[in-house]
């Protein structure tokens, strides 16, 4: 089975999170996921993008879409995508924001990874690819 | 797809129309408005989203916002909405429990 990878890089601001649902969606619907999939995707996508997200726009946010058999992953990074607050520390309405943006994600894709040590992405799969 | 905002006016209510994509690029200018409705005196509003076609958490963080400031004034802030994506959202955060949420303007001005 041929892997397939698509990339997407947008400057780190917020007026391009709409292209990256744009890009997400076309690369979705070209891998034969179900239109009925292809809104969560854009939820998901929208606030990954939107977590990396920087208030002085430096910076690139990179989406990664790979195709492997019937498994699309898509990995979203960026310089400044940080891990999830912890309960006791959603402390601003900036950390309270993104809390609710990986709440999101996580309740449409159980199987999300979100930034780490060592890691600085998010990631999330869709198995329905055909 | 650019945010519309477009208010009119029924039964003395203002009813903010909302079309387009809510996310954290637009969803600013939808707080903005509503704080605008909120300050200019307005202490209930409805927001019709039937015309949005995207909207995320940054989007519903704006109508909590609204929600909050209205409820400063005792006022009330009703949603219209049958857009299922849109329903989803207001379900997955718990936001459906915190809105009251309307099939239709009439229904939400009953």
């Amino acid at each position: 089975m041929v892997e397939t990878r698509s990339t997407l890089r947008i400057p780190a601001r917020a007026a391009y999170v709409g292209t990256a649902r744009i890009f997400a969606a076309a690369v979705a619907r070209q891998s034969g996921v179900g239109e009925e999939h292809v809104d969560d995707l854009k939820l998901a996508i929208s606030e990954a993008c939107a977590a990396g997200v920087r208030e002085d726009g430096d910076g690139a946010i990179v989406v990664h879409a790979v195709l492997d058999g019937s498994a699309l992953s898509f990995e979203v990074s960026g310089q400044d995508i940080p891990p999830p607050p912890s309960d006791d520390f959603v402390s601003t309405p900036e950390s309270f924001r993104r809390s609710v943006g990986y709440d999101v994600i996580r309740s449409l894709y159980p199987d999300a990874s979100f930034p780490s040590k060592g890691s600085a992405a998010i990631r999330f799969s869709i198995s329905n690819a055909s | 797809m650019d945010l519309t905002l477009e208010v009119r006016t029924e039964n003395d209510t203002p009813i903010l129309e909302v079309g387009g994509e809510v996310d954290i690029y637009t969803a600013p200018k939808l707080r903005e408005k509503l704080v605008e409705l909120i300050d200019g005196g307005s202490d209930r509003i409805v927001v019709d989203l039937e015309q949005v076609g995207f909207m995320d958490s940054t989007g519903l963080g704006s109508l909590v916002a609204g929600l909050k400031r209205i409820r400063e004034r005792d006022g009330e802030l009703a949603i219209v909405c049958t857009r299922e994506p849109i329903l989803k959202v207001l379900a997955i955060t718990g936001l459906d429990r915190v809105f009251p949420v309307h099939d239709s303007v009439g229904n939400a001005l009953g």
